[in-house]
């Protein structure tokens, strides 16, 4: 990592806790002196499994400071039985739902508190839509560091058990995200909180482009033609991008052509509208309203990045309703046994639709990235036909139950 | 005109030349930004507004904890006493 650079006009800043450009008030991200970094594919080769494995292109200068629970390098799963019910031929699973805290959101949490450590920051926070909740209070914990969660009130219960048994401090605001995103935002300032996704936001996004990074080396350093990625803020769908990209700068892999596509529930897709309507600027939706809870971000501080990285890549935006998010968490766990969370396996029911409207040629290999675990949100499938009828311990019962 | 109190975060606080709290008239918002824009002129203009003069996709207005993409944008009405705050529009979920 050499520098912080703003997005908008390019200006540089020293690797501090800074996170908006003085000059233009752009968003800063951390940029690398890739001609300096010599990394070949087997300098992973015996590297711990998981996401520091790839540290030389994580901005965190000192190993001392690494906060470490073992995210990352969850498995890719080749998915032939979803594959074939899809109609396609090579399909993969990102299974993130099996992280430390179970989801995708531990990576860019192990780096974000990682850096907060590495700053000196006395103490941790985050405005989160439930799962984030969970990474920061976890990876705080194990650094020994108070912790802060700013959620919205209706958020999934078991992920505020969750959150607050890492110790947590959870402050639920009667609003939407947006809302707990404001408040955090100022709290960070006032009480010299370390805001994992606010102002320490440049180091905490890197950590996702790890996404990219592991699915490139576990097809065998040859990237996916197509990815589909849950999105919320916008931030994980950009950070594959870039992870791709770093992957070709670095010639670990020969050229980057994934095309990356979105999706969003119906209820909360300010960022596939603006796909989908042929514009650059993404209108805020006041108050989402989907099952996917953890993708309920109205008014996404990435979106219109989003946009752009999804446009520039060939891919497409989708989104899909309640019910086609329960199908498809059915449909993911009957066909490759991983049970994941409406927010998390959008990604698998916009797949579905992409292919009945012929955007996917049967033979592109597609990778899902799936990010977040089934058992956060047990709510969010129906009881009904799924509590078993309670029957006497006789053999004689199962005749009427096991059919072969 | 109504007396409003502008609220401006530390990180942005070299568009108003340290001020980060300002009292100042106007009865929109419109008009209590285009008063901040007299006052501190060049920098604060060319951080805040883009060419059309509104106000940049990189920051968020709120009235009174409002954002005001979910009121009237720049023309949300601002009586005595209600506060303007500014603040980077960065996050994610
Ligand atoms: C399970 C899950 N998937 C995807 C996302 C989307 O991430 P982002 O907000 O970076 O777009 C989130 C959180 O927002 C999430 O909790
Ligand atoms: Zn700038």
């Amino acid at each position: 990592m050499i520098a912080l650079q703003c997005r908008e006009c390019q200006r540089q800043y020293p690797t501090d806790l800074s996170y908006v450009c003085e000059e233009c008030f752009g968003p800063l991200d951390v940029v690398y002196d890739y001609s300096k970094l010599v990394v070949k594919r087997e300098t992973f080769e015996d590297r711990p499994k998981n996401l520091w494995r790839y540290h030389e292109l994580l901005p965190i200068e000192d190993k001392n400071s690494i906060v470490d629970l073992g995210a990352g390098y969850t498995p890719l799963h080749r998915a032939d039985r979803l594959a074939k019910r899809l109609g396609l031929q090579n399909l993969f699973i990102k299974n993130d739902t099996v992280n430390p805290t179970y989801s995708f959101k531990d990576r860019p949490a192990s780096v974000a508190v990682s850096k907060a450590r590495e700053l000196g920051l006395s103490a941790v926070g985050s405005p989160s839509t439930g799962n984030l909740a969970s990474a920061t209070a976890a990876h705080a914990a194990r650094a020994g560091l108070p912790c802060y969660v700013f959620i919205p009130f209706d958020i999934e219960p078991a992920k505020v058990v969750q959150a607050s048994t890492y110790g947590a401090e959870i402050i639920a605001i009667n609003g939407t995200y947006d809302d707990a995103n404001k408040l955090a935002s100022q709290a960070g300032e006032l009480y010299n909180l370390g805001i994992v996704n606010g102002n320490i936001r440049p180091y905490y996004v890197e950590g996702s482009k790890t996404l990219a990074f592991e699915v490139c080396e576990q097809l065998g350093w040859i990237p996916p033609d197509h990815v589909i990625v849950p999105t919320g803020s916008g931030a994980l769908l950009c950070a594959i991008r870039k992870g791709f990209y770093e992957f070709e700068r670095l010639g670990l892999i020969k050229s980057n052509e994934v095309k990356i596509s979105s999706a969003q529930p119906v209820g909360c897709s300010p960022i596939v509208d603006a796909l989908q309507q042929g514009r650059t600027s993404v209108t805020p939706v006041e108050r989402p309203q989907t099952l996917a809870k953890s993708l309920a971000i109205g008014d996404p501080g990435d979106g219109e990045f989003a946009v752009k990285n999804v446009r520039e890549s060939g891919g497409f935006g989708e989104k899909v309703n309640d019910e086609e998010l329960r199908q498809a968490i059915h449909l993911l766990a009957s066909t490759e046994g991983i049970f994941a969370e409406p927010g998390g396996v959008v990604s698998v029911a916009v797949l579905s639709k992409l292919i009945d409207a012929g955007r996917i040629d049967p033979d592109e290999l597609v990778v899902c990235y799936v990010t977040g675990n089934g058992l956060k949100t047990p709510e969010a499938i129906s009881i009904e036909g799924i509590q078993p009828a309670v029957v006497e311990p006789k053999l004689e019962v199962l005749a009427q139950i096991i059919r072969r | 005109m109504s007396n409003v109190k502008v609220v401006i975060p530390a990180v942005m606080a070299s568009a108003t030349r340290g001020d980060r709290v300002i009292e100042i008239s106007g009865t929109t918002v419109a008009e209590v930004v285009s008063a901040l824009s007299a006052r501190y002129g060049e920098p604060f203009q060319r951080r805040v507004l883009d060419a059309e003069g509104k106000p940049r996709r990189v920051l968020n207005l709120y009235v009174n904890g409002k954002n005001v993409k979910f009121l009237s944008d720049l023309e949300t009405q601002l009586g005595d006493g209600d506060e303007l705050m500014l603040l980077p529009a960065v996050s994610g979920g």
